[in-house]
């Protein structure tokens, strides 16, 4: 991880040890893009999907919270936050491999393929779709990448089903835009 | 949940970070282990009864077994800090931990080239060797609950070899407890019993390490 990332964060991280929220909420946002990638590599590596990773995430995120009283000041925050990550994603590989069956490699190959190619389509799509403004945004995702239902939809963002329904049609007519597509 | 949520759920919590960072905790802990194997050899062994005297007359091969026992636990502490600080490069190399017991050896050596035979028969081969090998673990076990529980309140990632070291804490630990009531006074005894019983409680901390200390 960048020398320069590293700083910053330990800056951050003392300031919210000595009681500044805003500081802690910005160390805290800026270690979870570090550990989101961190993690993804990981579980890649290892030929498992990456819809895990977010539950890691926070998992580590809560473990780095509850035990922020172990951050030494003389050692490198990255440093810490990486020991921390590894013994959960271990600790959560444990728990989980015992309970999935074997897989062969040439199975596994193909998981590993379909999972990259996967990983490619998720983060064009999060990448096209942040640029959205929020009230197209929240709807396509709820609807289109979490599965919720128009009604579900509804009563998560407070608009109207109606509301729902027209910001989904105008989000992808502008994402089609967007790509350069024409519809 | 979002983990955009859960970020800013993390930062309204009000409650405090835990008071002691790791070296103040193990410090406390090394205390409260101290008192417990102390408190634990008196009601349980009984000292010997001419304790006072050895000290007294700064007997220093009695000195000697305490100052082993001590220099154990000692030798430790640093690396079970290290261990509990998350991304906190072991600093002090394991050998540092062999040390007393490469001393204790070479003074063994020391003992058997220099005294009589009848000597050293009456303080070794009649020594409480038994006795020895499992008083010490027992000695040991508070202590060795009281880092468990000091460790898991840290954050140990390399479990196995936590749960080594903190058994080696306590083995010197239960040790020194056992030498207020041990009149065995040989070397050899010494080096080959306590570091046995020492060894015994270091494997099976590695053991239990990742069962005991894991937290979560």
């Amino acid at each position: 991880m960048a020398r320069s990332n590293e700083d910053h964060l330990k800056q951050l991280l003392l300031r919210g040890l000595d009681g500044d929220r805003a500081a802690y909420h910005a160390f805290l946002s800026g270690l979870t893009d570090l550990l989101r990638g961190y993690v993804r590599r990981q579980l890649v590596r290892l030929g498992r999907g990456d819809s895990e990773a977010e539950d890691i995430v926070q998992e580590v995120l809560v473990a780095i919270h509850e035990r922020r009283h172990t951050y030494a000041r003389e050692v490198p925050v990255t440093a810490w936050a990486h020991a921390i990550a590894r013994y959960k994603l271990i600790d959560f590989l444990r728990a989980t491999t015992a309970t999935r069956r074997f897989v062969s490699l040439e199975d596994a190959a193909d998981c590993v393929g379909d999972d990259a190619a996967r990983l490619e389509v998720a983060f064009v799509v999060r990448r096209l779709l942040s640029v959205l403004p929020e009230r197209f945004r929240r709807p396509i995702e709820l609807t289109r990448l979490y599965g919720l239902s128009v009604t579900e939809t509804a009563a998560r963002t407070g608009m109207s089903e109606a509301a729902v329904k027209v910001n989904i049609h105008r989000g992808i007519k502008a994402l089609f835009r967007l790509v350069g597509g024409d519809q | 949940m979002k983990t955009e949520d859960l970020v800013t759920r993390l930062c309204l919590d009000e409650s405090q970070p835990k008071r002691w960072t790791p070296a103040t905790a193990l410090l406390i802990a090394v205390m409260a282990a101290f008192a417990a194997a102390v408190s634990l050899s008196f009601v349980w062994l009984t000292p010997r009864v001419d304790l006072l005297a050895v000290l007294d007359a700064r007997d220093h091969t009695v000195l000697l077994k305490f100052a082993f026992t001590f220099s154990v636990v000692v030798a430790a502490l640093p690396i079970v800090r290290d261990l509990t600080t998350p991304g906190r490069a072991v600093g002090t190399a394991a050998i540092i931990a062999l040390l007393p017991f490469l001393i204790v050896t070479l003074l063994a050596a020391r003992e058997l080239a220099m005294l009589p035979s009848v000597e050293l028969h009456r303080l070794t081969v009649d020594a409480s060797w038994a006795a020895c090998l499992w008083q010490i673990p027992v000695l040991g076990l508070p202590a060795f609950a009281i880092f468990a529980l000091c460790a898991r309140r840290m954050a140990p990632t390399n479990l196995n070899r936590t749960g080594a070291y903190i058994g080696l804490l306590a083995g010197g630990i239960g040790a020194a407890g056992y030498a207020l009531h041990c009149h065995d006074d040989s070397m050899v005894f010494v080096a080959i019993a306590y570091t046995l019983a020492i060894t015994e409680m270091a494997a099976v901390g590695a053991l239990l390490g990742p069962r005991i200390l894991r937290w979560t």
